[in-house]
């Protein structure tokens, strides 16, 4: 337990001082929901509200897989990931401060790219902040955790940049579905229905399991 | 009936390949071993 | 003057281990049985009755489900090879994971091939996002990714350990995918139940039969890659073991 609250503040106090991660996601992020408003160039507001669900989540994956890269990027550079794997703890703790720094880094990411995104396709995200941040929250949960684990691989191989989309993407399809299919019924009725999120739950807890257990097995000294 | 011919030319064509590609490959690998065998003399 | 060569083994480097020896001894048996059973089942493939309502296209029955089946072993032979190496640290359940995983992604590669091939005979159209075409095409990245990542590591062992996680949670996906797709309201074109119904007269031979042929060519194939991945791992040990300038005997 402590292992875990020591790595998530190492974690976020060394972002605190460059801050480069989550600049770079932002910028990211923006850039993204520029382009996929340029794409669509005539949406009428209606369209728009229709599309919205899914483009948001496509900035938000890519912003986080961009974040995610660079999640162990730090201990490679200074040689430290032997010091993560030798650190005289349970590696799952390791892994659920790692995916918790980088959950509250995206989670920042995520809540200024919405602002963004719902001035640039014109939608009033305000009414509903509360439970969408709820259903974002769910999302990224999934997404934060077998990325986390998939960093810890990818950061050892080859074209690493390229490997962990590759392997996070396919996987990610239950909690995309899910995490769409919520936030499209909260832009047009107002309210979540329990499938979506049932659905969320599950996925989440089963890829957590996954990580803290198979993260035992991905970090070498 | 070219759908059919189509559909199982493109099954079996694969596999076939494969399969000779895999021969050929423990043929080279064994010739390869072969090779490394320290002889005496 | 150089060290006393190094008696190694015979060149044919008898498997040592037991799933090694498994798949020696298949190699012939499963090849003959193969060469028999594919003859039988083209044969019975040419003669099975024409289909009153699709027609005679309705004949890739006999080799489109048959092929996902081996498929679907091979990815299940993967998370169980992945999973005794990381119980047991034996490289002989690393290649099987390995194997089964490449052979794998050649069959779900055909199931994909065939699957459009009857879609556009029957609907006109390629490709419908139905519930089990996505997981199959899923699965089909899932593989070809987890054959990159092992590519794409370096160290035989690391790799190994990397792919076994990897191919774990590719297997586990696969019935959260099911319930996120029924969620996102697409039906199924596929009918759910093979055995009941959907089978006319005289088409229960050959669909039993293009099963039976896909799983031995399936076993036979796996046989051979991981004997090949043996014989790799072989070569590059002695070529690390030989002195220099000894490499070509």
């Amino acid at each position: 337990m402590n292992t875990l609250l020591a790595i998530l503040w190492k974690d976020l106090v060394s972002e605190w001082r460059s801050r480069d991660r989550v600049v770079a996601m932002a910028l990211f992020a923006f850039l993204v929901v520029i382009v996929l408003r340029f794409a669509l160039p005539d949406t009428d507001p209606d369209e728009a509200r229709r599309l919205a669900p899914g483009l948001l989540w496509v900035a938000y994956v890519f912003a986080a897989i961009l974040g995610l890269n660079r999640a162990f990027a730090l201990e490679l550079e200074n040689d430290a990931l032997a010091g993560l794997a030798l650190a005289p703890a349970d590696r799952g703790f390791v892994f659920l401060g790692k995916a918790l720094a980088n959950f509250v880094l995206i989670g920042v990411v995520q809540a200024a790219s919405a602002v963004v995104f719902g001035v640039a396709f014109s939608l009033d995200f305000w009414p509903i902040a509360a439970p969408l941040a709820g259903v974002v929250a769910l999302g990224t949960l999934g997404v934060c955790s077998v990325g986390t684990l998939f960093a810890a691989i990818s950061v050892r191989t080859r074209y690493r940049e390229v490997m962990l989309p590759l392997l996070l993407l396919p996987l990610l399809m239950p909690v995309l579905l899910g995490a769409v299919s919520a936030t499209t019924s909260l832009l047009h009725e107002g309210r979540v229905p329990f499938a979506p999120v049932q659905l969320l739950v599950v996925t989440d807890v089963t890829f957590l399991i996954v990580s803290f257990v198979g993260f035992e097995f991905v970090l070498d000294e | 009936m070219e759908y059919v011919i189509a559909a199982y030319a493109l099954s079996l064509g694969p596999v076939a390949l494969y399969l000779a590609h895999l021969v050929r490959e423990r043929r080279r690998l064994l010739r390869d071993l072969d090779d490394t065998r320290v002889r005496p003399g | 003057m150089s060290a006393r060569p190094v008696p190694l083994a015979p060149a044919s480097a008898q498997p040592a281990s037991g799933v090694d020896r498994l798949w020696a001894a298949l190699r012939g048996p499963s090849g003959w049985l193969l060469a028999l059973l594919a003859a039988v089942w083209l044969v019975s493939v040419a003669r099975a009755p024409i289909d009153s309502v699709q027609g005679v296209i309705q004949k890739i029955l006999y080799v489109h489900p048959p092929l996902a089946f081996a498929a679907y072993l091979g990815f299940a032979l993967t998370a169980l090879g992945g999973a005794a190496f990381l119980w047991r640290g034996e490289e002989a359940w690393d290649r099987l994971a390995r194997s089964s995983a490449e052979v794998g992604v050649l069959f779900c590669t055909l199931v994909v091939v065939t699957g459009p091939i009857w879609a556009k005979g029957t609907w006109g159209r390629w490709w419908s996002w139905d519930l089990r075409l996505i997981v199959t095409l899923l699965l089909w990245f899932v593989y070809l990714a987890y054959l990159m990542l092992r590519s794409f590591t370096e160290g035989s062992e690391r790799a190994a350990r990397f792919a076994a996680v990897y191919g774990m949670a590719g297997l586990l996906v696969i019935p959260l995918n099911y319930f996120a797709i029924e969620l996102a309201g697409n039906r199924s074109i596929h009918p759910e139940n093979l055995e009941r119904g959907s089978l006319g007269e005289g088409m229960g031979l050959p669909f039993a039969l293009g099963a039976a042929v896909c799983l031995v060519a399936f076993v036979h194939l796996l046989a051979r890659r991981a004997e090949v991945e043996r014989l790799r791992g072989l070569l590059a040990e002695r070529l690390a073991l030989a002195p220099r300038g000894q490499e070509r005997g």
